[in-house]
């Protein structure tokens, strides 16, 4: 027997030092104050369009009524939304809407790559076109196809509704169990109906802003700031305002040229987070130091938006992004249950400029299902 | 006696036969875990645990089925190790084993020592944007953060797991203790009134405008539980209200004893002893198309306490190694002004390359070693049998001479 005691050292020290590493405790440290950052864009595989770099493309904004039993699984590498649906059997389908170049007058060569996906055998082109049945989408017109075949070793089902537009073809497809599927057809179709496209770029542009704002995450939930899906309200931007793309949190941004080479963005946001908590945010933005619900109540304005309740904050400090002297003037109006964000922020003057044709602009928006 | 028996089942070469076949059949179930479980899901319950549980569906209860990842890979390392402290000696010409073991031995560590201290986040900056900490997408804390100070915030960071287990939590450092009334390790929040989703009894901040539904927790990889909870402060005075908190929200306010504090959930932070600040991202696609040809950010790396202050180009297979960190080039923003690098912390990140060269090293000498002696054996035979062959073939002629 030579030094058993060396081995079980060994042993119960790895033991040990694996116990130890996995305890989790509370930790207290300082660290320099944050620099808060406005909503941006989500991160995400975008297909990339050419252009110079740094220059904007619009993007597209997708608004639906989302079907029962549906949920919303945020945008993937190469769908600008999608979706899922599963019932207490197990059975699963996605689906999910992707713009691609304009593909019209490929139709047959479209659908048998929808049906090499699911393992069908390809047609030819007059039998592969003889698959295709109109179908709205949103006010258009459009053509659906479908496919059954195997996937990994199991049936699928793949139902397929294409528009081709002057920017590209859209794309629309619910794939999944065959059963399951069928079953979810009139609620695709349904769903088809009312698809809302605005601001649409020309081909493969990045993924849009998700309804519920929180892109691929499970919980699907909206952040503080804005996101929200559904149809835009009516609004006349004062001719000077250029737009721009929204960011991930934004329903729309434009920006608002002011004199001698200033300007200041106007972005506009709903849903989630509550009023105090954006206005809180506003606040950091612009470097100022965090105050209690109260102060904060009492620095608002009230501020007659036709007929809806609106509250405006007037503020000035330094830009926490770029550390340069900032105003922001936000506006936040109570529609229908629905609370927008309108905020006009950037150099001084250009916000002083502004504030008049801002605050026109927000009092003539008219929100959609207005009563 | 019992101690000798342990010992003797430790060194056992019926235990590394058992310890390998058992591995065999624990990645193989392992990976066909991943189609159900997800890949961070099975790994967990497969290879980070000491026994594997299963239970009926809809059951409260599970039963250990099967030893994990860490029991099989326990057991083979002290089988390693103690029979090579039981048997082995250290002989010169046994050199090439005692490599190919050690070999083994570290490769067995080294996963280990990865699989407890290795930390992977990721730092997401917009162009002009500046940060000293990366985030984790997987790990959440519940952050209080005392926003008093002059220059510098006072965190107290909570583990996830903390306020997953519920109850009171206290610390020294903040005035008031925290009560986990509700805990969701995944939920959807609504900004208004939606079917299938509740009020979730918060008196304040955010909560009380917001509908919660509790969602499964996800499997695939690409998407992200996002937990909620319930926190109820009290200070000595009495209920302060309850907030609910969630990554999805921005950190809220509480003002008590003329501190401002921020709570939220948010993704665990790694402060860095630098900063990076993203100077400009490029996202090139092939001519004519629209297919991706490189992704690659340009960050300026700023070191205080060095006075270190440069500029790195950080792209697709070439990472900046930096302190102990590896970023890599992850992702990007849709309107390409923005970057996400995975930061990668691994402090044994070299042990699987020593411990492949050491194996391969230890092969080459052990088997050389068999070879020169092969050859060497088999030199001297021939030069035996030809002088047998010559002695013979001599002899044979003296006697054909003399007859």
């Amino acid at each position: 027997m030579k030094r058993p005691g060396r081995g079980w050292g060994t042993l119960a020290g790895l033991l040990l030092a694996a116990a130890g590493c996995q305890r989790e405790e509370i930790q207290v440290y300082r660290v320099p104050k944050p620099v808060p950052v406005d909503a941006a864009p989500m991160a995400g595989v975008a297909n990339g369009a050419p252009g110079a770099p740094g220059m904007e493309r619009p993007v597209p904004q997708l608004g639906w009524q989302l079907p029962k039993d549906w949920q919303e699984a945020g945008h993937g590498e190469f769908s600008l939304a999608s979706f899922n649906v599963q019932d207490a059997k197990g059975r699963k389908a996605d689906i999910s809407v992707t713009q691609l170049g304009n593909l019209a007058g490929k139709d047959a060569l479209l659908v048998n790559m929808w049906r090499e996906q699911a393992g069908a055998p390809a047609l030819s082109d007059a039998e592969a076109v003889k698959q295709m049945q109109p179908v709205t989408v949103g006010a258009e017109s459009g053509n659906l196809f479908e496919v059954s075949g195997q996937r990994e070793g199991a049936a699928v089902k793949i139902i397929t509704a294409m528009v081709h537009r002057p920017e590209g073809s859209w794309f629309y497809k619910l794939a999944g169990e065959p059963t399951l599927v069928d079953e979810q057809k009139p609620a695709f179709l349904d769903f088809l109906k009312s698809i809302q496209i605005r601001n649409a770029p020309a081909a493969a542009a990045a993924p849009p802003m998700m309804a519920g704002g929180a892109g691929p995450m499970a919980g699907g939930a909206p952040m503080a700031g804005g996101g929200g899906g559904g149809p835009l309200p009516e609004w006349q931007p004062p001719a000077n305002w250029q737009t721009a793309p929204p960011g991930q949190m934004l329903r729309a941004k434009f920006v608002a040229p002011g004199p001698g080479g200033t300007s200041a963005d106007v972005n506009i946001g709903s849903a989630g987070g509550g009023a105090l908590l954006n206005l809180a945010r506003w606040r950091r933005q612009l470097s100022l130091p965090a105050v209690t619900d109260a102060e904060l109540q009492a620095a608002l304005q009230p501020l007659a938006a036709g007929g809806d309740k609106a509250l405006l904050l007037d503020i000035s400090g330094t830009n926490a992004l770029n550390q340069k002297p900032a105003r922001l003037v936000g506006v936040m109006v109570s529609h229908g249950g629905e609370d927008w964000y309108y905020k006009l922020m950037g150099d001084g003057p250009a916000v002083e400029a502004e504030k008049a044709a801002f605050l026109q602009f927000v009092k003539g928006v008219k929100y959609p299902h207005a009563p | 006696m019992l101690l000798n028996r342990l010992i003797k089942f430790f060194c056992s070469l019926r235990l590394t036969v058992a310890c390998l076949c058992l591995g065999l059949v624990l990645v193989f179930v392992g990976t066909l875990a991943q189609v159900d479980l997800g890949l961070y899901k099975a790994q967990n319950e497969f290879f980070r645990s000491f026994l594997i549980y299963w239970g009926p569906k809809g059951a409260g209860w599970k039963i250990p089925v099967f030893p994990g990842g860490y029991l099989v890979g326990g057991l083979l390392l002290a089988n390693l190790v103690a029979a090579h402290i039981q048997r082995f000696k250290f002989e010169g010409k046994k050199i090439g084993l005692w490599m190919i073991h050690f070999g083994l031995i570290m490769m067995l560590l080294g996963q280990l020592l990865t699989d407890l201290l290795a930390v992977e986040s990721g730092m997401r900056l917009r162009i002009g944007e500046t940060k000293n900490y990366s985030e984790s997408d997987r790990v959440y804390e519940l952050a209080v953060v005392d926003t008093s100070g002059k220059d510098q915030d006072q965190v107290v960071s909570i583990p996830e797991s903390m306020v997953a287990r519920g109850g009171e939590i206290r610390s020294a450092a903040l005035p008031f203790a925290l009560k986990v009334t509700k805990y969701f390790p995944n939920a959807s929040l609504r900004g208004q009134k939606t079917d299938g989703f509740v009020q979730p009894d918060a008196t304040q901040g955010a909560g009380k405008e917001l509908w919660l539904k509790e969602m499964p927790k996800v499997t695939v990889m690409e998407e992200r539980d996002l937990p909620s909870a319930v926190i109820e402060l009290s200070s000595p005075k009495g209920s302060l209200g309850r907030w609910l908190v969630s990554p999805a929200l921005e950190p809220q306010v509480v003002t008590i004893d003329q501190r401002v504090f921020e709570i939220g959930l948010r993704g665990r932070r790694y402060y860095k002893p630098f900063s990076v600040h993203l100077d400009n991202f490029n996202h090139g696609t092939y001519k004519g198309t629209e297919i991706a040809m490189d992704y690659s950010s340009m960050v300026h790396l700023h070191r205080p306490d060095t006075g270190e202050d440069r500029s790195v180009r950080i792209y697709m297979n070439n990472p900046l190694r930096y302190d102990g960190e590896t970023f890599y080039q992850a992702s990007f923003d849709r309107d390409d002004k923005g970057t996400t690098l995975q930061v990668v912390h691994n402090p044994s990140w070299l042990t699987p390359y020593f411990a492949c060269g050491l194996v391969g090293v230890g092969m080459l000498v052990q088997f050389g070693m068999h070879l020169i002696g092969f050859i060497k054996k088999r030199t001297v035979g021939s030069t035996t049998a030809i002088a047998v062959a010559a002695k013979a073939a001599a002899t044979g002629k003296l006697a054909r001479k003399a007859s």
